[in-house]
């Protein structure tokens, strides 16, 4: 199969019995699947043990599978739902952040022109490392969101019908999550100046 | 059917997320480990060589072939029930209760005086070998046992997969005689990964039929497979066990690598049991040796502990399964990392 197909073609036609589908397929998502779980479950080991149940789970379910959606919302829906199934079992409950939409209050989101572009290049890395960290100081549900955006490239509508959440809750989740990161991010002396002026 | 462009673009960011989502993907490149690819990628082309559903063909007609089975016997035996003289307290009850072999033996002699008497009859093909067979069946059990103990021993020492396919259909291992013990000793690297990950895809699919699927010593995880990735001080080890796990009351809870002085150089703790996903394989590191540095690789099992086959090796030479000394080390059953849970 060509390596342009679509990953529904594709899916389809590693059901039907071409491994070269399924290579291009992985190749595809091996990426954004790894960084969901590793960044939703400690430690690596665990991540890369659930990571590798989601393609067994994908292969076990090759001859059944329909386009009725976009593949990866299949593929992450299979994702979360094994996250969830690792919840429960390790602790018989979803972590206590899981369901946590009464944050608090909405930040007062950071101006763009605070979130400059960094100087260079090693600025730039050591951003996008704070910025890692700092996703992984999030709730879970708002990170799970927004991996789910970056990684799984999911729609607001798709995400909440996904975790079971309105598509408001889940657009709350993603906003508290993107101003928690902005504000991480943010220059501190001019968040300060700014706050300090009252704006 | 849709066709879709793989699109990793989206029209619907909020306002605040289209710099955020530019510097985190920047940001975000980790990847999933080689070796993990590389099972995973094997098992996807393991599932391809058995039908559709995953079902084998022995599993698909094992249910309509016990039936028959029962059929045939039951038939036999009523056949016999009405034969002239056939109910006798001495026909009666051994005929399908599995016996010892000496008891087995008598009654099928006093069988065949019996049916002598009546040999002019003996035209109902299923009726004589009902009570002759019900024997060996009995006799069967035991002297499989052993000789799986045998041959687990002797596969062990070429499980790296190149007698998979003549093990498979249950003959003599296609030029086993003329390989010799320390082959896999011998072989070098690239010759023994490949053979690795023919056995990890083979034995991934083999039916339960197959005699291979007997070769965890009783209740034991067995390392079946070892290779290593990596540079001196930072080895990934990709280690293939079989273990008869159950679910989590009883399954392989970790491989480990241990220096032949005890010291444990690492542990892989698996977080679930590995029913119905047998052998399985599991990449871990990194382990700090050098390429010189003599190992074991050895699995363990949540009830039984360790026991079951191990490799013994280093980087430098390959390694090959070898008969674990059964108390080396086995303070190290204590020593953290340890499990602390199980998912499943």
């Amino acid at each position: 199969m060509d390596d342009s197909a679509s990953d529904e073609d594709l899916m389809l036609g590693y059901g039907a019995g071409d491994a070269r589908a399924f290579e291009v397929l992985y190749a595809r998502y091996k990426g954004p699947l790894y960084r969901y779980f590793v960044r939703m479950v400690r430690p690596t080991a665990t991540a890369e043990e659930l990571f590798q149940d989601v393609w067994m789970n994908l292969i076990r379910a090759r001859s059944e599978y329909q386009v009725r959606a976009k593949f990866t919302t299949w593929l992450f829906r299979l994702a979360h739902n094994r996250l969830v199934d690792h919840y429960r079992r390790a602790a018989a409950a979803l972590p206590l952040s899981y369901g946590d939409d009464n944050d608090e209050p909405l930040i007062e989101s950071v101006p763009d022109e605070a979130f400059r572009e960094p100087d260079g290049e090693l600025e730039r890395r050591r951003l996008g490392r704070r910025l890692v960290e700092l996703l992984l100081e999030l709730p879970d549900a708002q990170r799970e969101v927004f991996l789910l955006r970056e990684e799984g490239g999911l729609s607001l509508d798709e995400i909440a019908v996904m975790t079971g959440v309105s598509h408001e809750a889940a657009k709350s989740r993603l906003r508290y999550a993107l101003a928690k990161l902005r504000r991480g991010l943010a220059p501190p002396a001019r968040t300060n100046r700014r706050a300090l002026d009252g704006s | 059917m849709p066709i879709r462009q793989p699109d990793k673009t989206r029209d619907d960011l909020l306002p605040e997320e289209r710099a955020l989502s530019r510097r985190y993907r920047e940001a975000s490149r980790e990847t999933s480990p080689a070796a993990l690819d590389q099972a995973i990628l094997a098992k996807a082309r393991a599932a391809l060589d058995t039908p559709r559903g995953g079902v084998s063909v022995a599993k698909r007609w094992a249910v309509p072939l016990s039936i028959a089975a029962v059929m045939v016997l039951s038939v036999g035996v009523v056949l016999r029930l009405l034969e002239p003289g056939a109910i006798e307290p001495s026909a009666s009850s051994p005929t399908i209760v599995p016996t010892p072999p000496a008891v087995a033996d008598r009654v099928a002699g006093e069988r065949a005086r019996k049916l002598a008497k009546t040999e002019g009859r003996a035209k109902m093909p299923a009726t004589p070998p009902a009570v002759p067979e019900a024997a060996p069946a009995a006799q069967w059990a035991p002297a499989r046992s052993e000789t799986s103990a045998n041959v687990t021993s002797k596969v062990e020492r070429h499980s790296d997969g190149a007698s998979l396919p003549a093990t498979r259909t249950g003959s003599t291992p296609i030029g086993a005689a003329q390989r010799p013990s320390t082959s896999v000793v011998a072989a070098d690297s690239q010759a023994r990964a490949k053979a690795d990950g023919v056995s990890a895809r083979l034995l991934a699919d083999v039916p339960a039929a197959n005699p291979e699927k007997k070769r965890v010593v009783g209740d034991r995880a067995e390392v079946i497979s070892v290779r290593t990735n990596g540079s001196p001080g930072a080895y990934e080890f990709v280690v293939g066990v079989r273990s008869p796990d159950t679910g989590c009351a009883n399954y392989a809870d970790w491989w480990e690598v241990v220096g032949v002085d005890g010291r444990l150089w690492h542990r892989q703790v698996l977080a679930h049991s590995h029913v119905g996903e047998q052998p399985f394989v599991r990449a871990s590191g990194p382990v700090p040796l050098s390429p010189a540095t003599v190992v074991w690789v050895r699995a363990h099992m949540s009830t039984t502990g360790y026991g079951g086959g191990a490799f013994k090796g280093s980087v430098e030479t390959g390694f090959a399964p070898v008969d674990l000394p059964a108390d080396f080390a086995a303070a190290l059953v204590t020593q953290p990392p340890l499990p602390q849970r199980c998912d499943f």
